[in-house]
């Protein structure tokens, strides 16, 4: 596919976006059930840090793309045919990095453009975000009484988002660092042998 | 104006690097804080006096200047030795053997790269 496509035509890039962002997702689910404690709540969530970023870098139409596949694995897996329970979770998933990332572009501490982003602010952008994820999701699921133990819940989300977008970004480090020194072994082949 | 999702991915890219901080310092600074290292690499401590000698890096106004500089950047530190107070000797902080030790290792990561 064209990039130039992917950059430029907001359509296509929604339509990537949902459906890597819904591979992941769905693949996310399956390898890690074992570890779904409470509804909702998974101790590990890789698909939290991906939601964040996706959110950090396209805005509103990362927003619009976490909230289509929130939307098409609640009424399609977690609860389905539910369809106000599956809205409001799609709402709350798509609307808290939203918030995170527009709060901090408010507040100076970042620009639009990310072009002063540092470590320091994206790990706490992580940290807020996390919170206020998991608040958002399990506040939805106790109102609609889902779940009874709300704090439990809060506890084991909070948990699973943190080490989502801290192995997000981990995993991300270490893709650019082992790019990095694959370029950097090419342009060294390229030299002619030391004398 | 239209977002550039190209250029904020980037920028995130940057961020998720998160190269080591540069220190803040210009040539002629580098040139004084080559000195001083090069010195205790060699078991001896440049004294300021020594630092406004340094002729062939700059005039004694800029080099008082730009050792205030590296001061306040936090990269080296006038210390005292003993109880001579009088003079006052050029130590590295830190963050400046930080800053020697981040080149060397990119000096060995360069000649262990393949070829």
């Amino acid at each position: 596919m064209n990039s130039k496509l992917f950059w430029d035509n907001r359509f296509i890039t929604f339509l990537v976006l949902t459906l890597v962002f819904g591979t992941v997702y769905a693949l996310n689910n399956l390898l890690t059930a074992p570890l779904l404690l409470a509804p909702g709540a998974h101790l590990v969530h890789l698909p939290s840090g991906i939601k964040f970023l996706l959110v950090l870098v396209f805005g509103m139409v990362g927003a619009l793309s976490v909230f289509t596949v929130s939307l098409v694995a609640g009424l399609g897996f977690f609860f389905e045919g539910e369809l106000p329970l599956s809205l409001e979770l799609a709402v709350a998933n798509a609307l808290a990095p939203l918030m995170t990332v527009k709060f901090f572009i408010d507040q100076q501490l970042v620009q639009h453009d990310l072009s002063d982003l540092r470590w320091k602010t994206l790990t706490i952008m992580g940290l807020v975000y996390a919170a206020l994820n998991s608040a958002m999701n399990q506040l939805v699921l106790y109102w609609n009484r889902v779940i009874h133990d709300l704090i439990d819940g809060l506890q084991i989300m909070f948990t699973g988002d943190i080490t989502g977008v801290v192995l997000v970004m981990v995993l991300m480090r270490l893709a650019i660092w082992v790019v990095k020194r694959k370029k950097v072994a090419a342009k060294d082949h390229h030299l002619p042998p030391g004398p | 104006m239209k977002k550039n999702y190209y250029i904020q991915f980037l920028n995130l890219l940057k961020a998720l690097e998160h190269p080591p901080k540069a220190p803040d310092i210009d040539v002629t600074s580098k040139l004084i804080l080559d000195e001083v290292a090069i010195s205790l690499a060699k078991g001896e401590m440049l004294t300021v006096s020594d630092v406004m000698g340094l002729k062939h890096i700059g005039s004694p106004a800029t080099l008082h200047r730009k050792l205030n500089m590296l001061i306040a950047s936090r990269m080296v530190d006038p210390i005292f030795q003993g109880n001579n107070r009088r003079t006052k000797y050029i130590a590295l902080t830190e963050e400046g053997e930080a800053y020697f030790r981040r080149l060397s290792d990119a000096i060995q990561m360069t000649r262990t790269s393949p070829r």
